[in-house]
């Protein structure tokens, strides 16, 4: 598939002067600035780049695992996902005991971290769903650091609605696809 | 010229058979007899251009919602004697004006020619624009975007926007590399791949020289902001921080490209990168989301989303007052705002039966541009006449195209995946 493989440079994030200043009369919020760190940290600093025989560049590897597998323990494997309401961030009762095994798992591992994804369905649009999807993942985080869970084990990352467990355009399909994942 | 009327005849015989090799297919869905009724008489040529110019040129004027083309059964057999249209025949048709042409080898070339006559009044048989220059077969839809660029042109005043490229955002289930960036002409034709990913690409928008696109990119499985060169190929990330670096929109003027970032409150706020300062400057600071930033035409102010009133709203942050005003009232939630060339009026997704295409004029009140209930991702054409969105019909994720006054409707089903996130790019050529 690759005709010629090459790395394109400059995939370096540039270096910012970061001058941010509020310009507007919104008012600032200086609180919890930075609950949770960088997502990046350790992953996919080194993303195989080629270009393909149409001219595409290509990102990825396609036989990566982290795509389809869950990297923790066995035993929370089928119970690592919290769903959510239409629109809501808020945390329904019956996925506190998700919480509450991987919160038990990452204060017994203190080496382990995990990543949590925040998801939506598809109504809206894909950017504020993006921004929803960060809000549910970042009320899982709170809830995992209430829960003893050290900040330096805890990442999140919004799809919104670009990974849809589900395909369909039902209500039963949206259900499904409004969720936070948690995976290591 | 009997050459000429036989092969007239044989562009009525080819009208139906093109249109099959578009990566995006045209449905029409409603509206086609609103417009200013117009003619567009086949064009004489050879068989062997594969293009119908004449077909092109017709659904070109029906897209923009401003014109209805007149049925072929409508036109009159004896429509031109030689090269002059003969009027009589148009005496009874609606028709205000009638565009003819001809295709003819010249050389190594093809020489595209055409005339617009008009038909009413004071118009009647006047030469209202005439056009003859080179094609060749591989850009033959270019010559008849041209043609229908100057129709349009003529009779509205406005330029047309039918030699722009779009981008748009492609999913196909089951390859290597699934998510696929795209760019073809406005009407789904000459789709070129720009970048393909094992994970997500969001929100493509283009600098307004037409060489570049600054997209979101997930193939660090964290989302990153890219430019990229659609020539060189060359990529350069300009967002990559904690949290969220989304909904990137290059200003018109060229210099910003504004977006959402989220590390500096842990809430989404509005942000833009200067290109000539290499800066990041924030916007907004505000608790409650604040997202899809996207520019004034003029580039001096922006336009974004935010829940700081409870619903989702649009509100609008002019640079020179650096006043924050809300500009959406009515609906429970509006989203998505994108500016209108040429007119102060804005297309917005509103929340009402379902997200749908609307438009808002100055006076605030919305005006529905669709009927479907999953729209998203508006783009406007840099005329300001057509709209392009995503949404989904017969249980897939497709384009679509409402012109910006609700006339004309249709959906451009993909013959491959899912399509989303519609950019339309800038006008280039003259």
């Amino acid at each position: 598939m690759f005709k010629q493989t090459f790395y394109i440079l400059l995939c370096a994030v540039m270096a910012f002067n970061l001058s941010a200043c509020s310009t507007s009369g919104d008012s600032a919020s200086q609180n919890s600035a930075s609950l949770v760190q960088d997502g990046s940290q350790g992953l996919g600093s080194d993303v195989p780049m080629g270009v393909d025989s149409d001219g595409a560049v290509t990102v990825g590897d396609p036989n990566a695992q982290y795509q389809t597998q869950f990297g923790g323990p066995a035993a929370l494997r089928e119970n690592n996902t919290i769903y959510f309401n239409y629109d809501s961030d808020q945390i329904q009762d019956q996925y506190i005991g998700v919480m509450q095994a991987h919160a038990q798992y990452l204060r017994d591992n203190p080496d382990s971290r995990i990543i949590i994804e925040g998801h939506t369905d598809e109504r809206g649009t894909p950017e504020y769903n993006i921004a929803l999807g960060e809000r549910r993942a970042r009320s899982v985080a709170r809830y995992m650091q209430n829960l003893g869970v050290d900040i330096n084990q805890l990442s999140i990352v919004s799809y919104g609605e670009e990974k849809p467990l589900d395909p369909g355009h039902s209500e039963a399909a949206w259900a499904k696809n409004r969720r936070a994942v948690i995976n290591y | 010229m009997r050459f000429f009327r036989q092969l007239l005849l044989a562009g009525v015989l080819l009208c139906a058979s093109f249109a099959a090799s578009a990566a995006l297919q045209i449905q029409i869905t409603g509206g086609i007899n609103e417009g200013r009724k117009i003619a567009v008489l086949p064009f004489a040529q050879p068989q062997n251009i594969g293009t119908d110019v004449a077909a092109v040129v017709s659904a070109d004027l029906m897209r923009s919602g401003k014109f209805s083309p007149l049925a072929q059964s409508l036109i009159p057999t004896n429509a031109l004697s030689g090269e002059q249209v003969n009027l009589d025949a148009f005496a009874q048709s609606p028709a205000e004006a009638v565009v003819f042409g001809k295709v003819y080898p010249d050389g190594n070339t093809y020489q595209v020619e055409f005339q617009l006559v008009g038909l009413k009044g004071a118009q009647q048989g006047k030469v209202l624009a005439h056009y003859r220059g080179a094609s060749n077969i591989a850009t033959m839809r270019q010559a008849a975007h041209r043609v229908s660029d100057r129709v349009y042109q003529h009779l509205t005043g406005q330029p047309g926007a039918f030699r722009t490229r779009i981008a748009y955002i492609v999913y196909k289930h089951g390859e290597p590399f699934p998510y696929q960036l795209m760019t073809a002409d406005y009407d789904g034709y000459n789709e070129v791949p720009i970048l393909k990913s094992t994970q997500p690409i969001m929100t493509p928008s283009w600098a307004p020289d037409g060489s570049r696109l600054v997209y979101v990119s997930f193939e660090r499985r964290v989302p990153t902001i890219f430019i990229q060169d659609i020539n060189s190929k060359e990529r350069t990330a300009i967002a990559s921080y904690p949290g969220l670096n989304s909904s990137p929109s290059w200003s018109p003027d060229g210099t910003k490209i504004a977006m959402t970032l989220s590390y500096e409150s842990g809430q989404p706020d509005i942000y833009y990168y200067d290109l000539q300062l290499r800066k990041l400057i924030r916007v907004t600071s505000n608790p409650a989301i604040d997202t899809e930033p996207t520019w004034s035409a003029d580039s001096k102010a922006l336009f974004f989303t935010s829940e700081r009133g409870g619903g989702a709203q649009i509100y609008k942050f002019d640079f020179n007052t650096r006043q924050t005003e809300r500009v959406t009232y009515q609906g429970r939630m509006n989203l998505s705002a994108k500016a209108i060339p040429g007119s102060n009026a804005l297309i917005v997704i509103t929340n009402q039966n379902g997200y749908r295409v609307a438009r808002m004029d100055v006076d605030g009140s919305i005006y529905m541009l669709t009927t479907s209930s999953l729209d998203e991702s508006p783009s406007v054409a840099p005329n300001g006449s057509m709209v392009i969105y995503s949404t989904v019909y017969q249980g897939r994720k497709g384009l679509a195209i409402v012109s910006a006054d609700g006339r004309f409707k249709a959906n451009l089903p993909s013959t491959s995946g899912e399509v989303s996130a519609p950019a339309w790019g800038p006008l280039l050529e003259k």
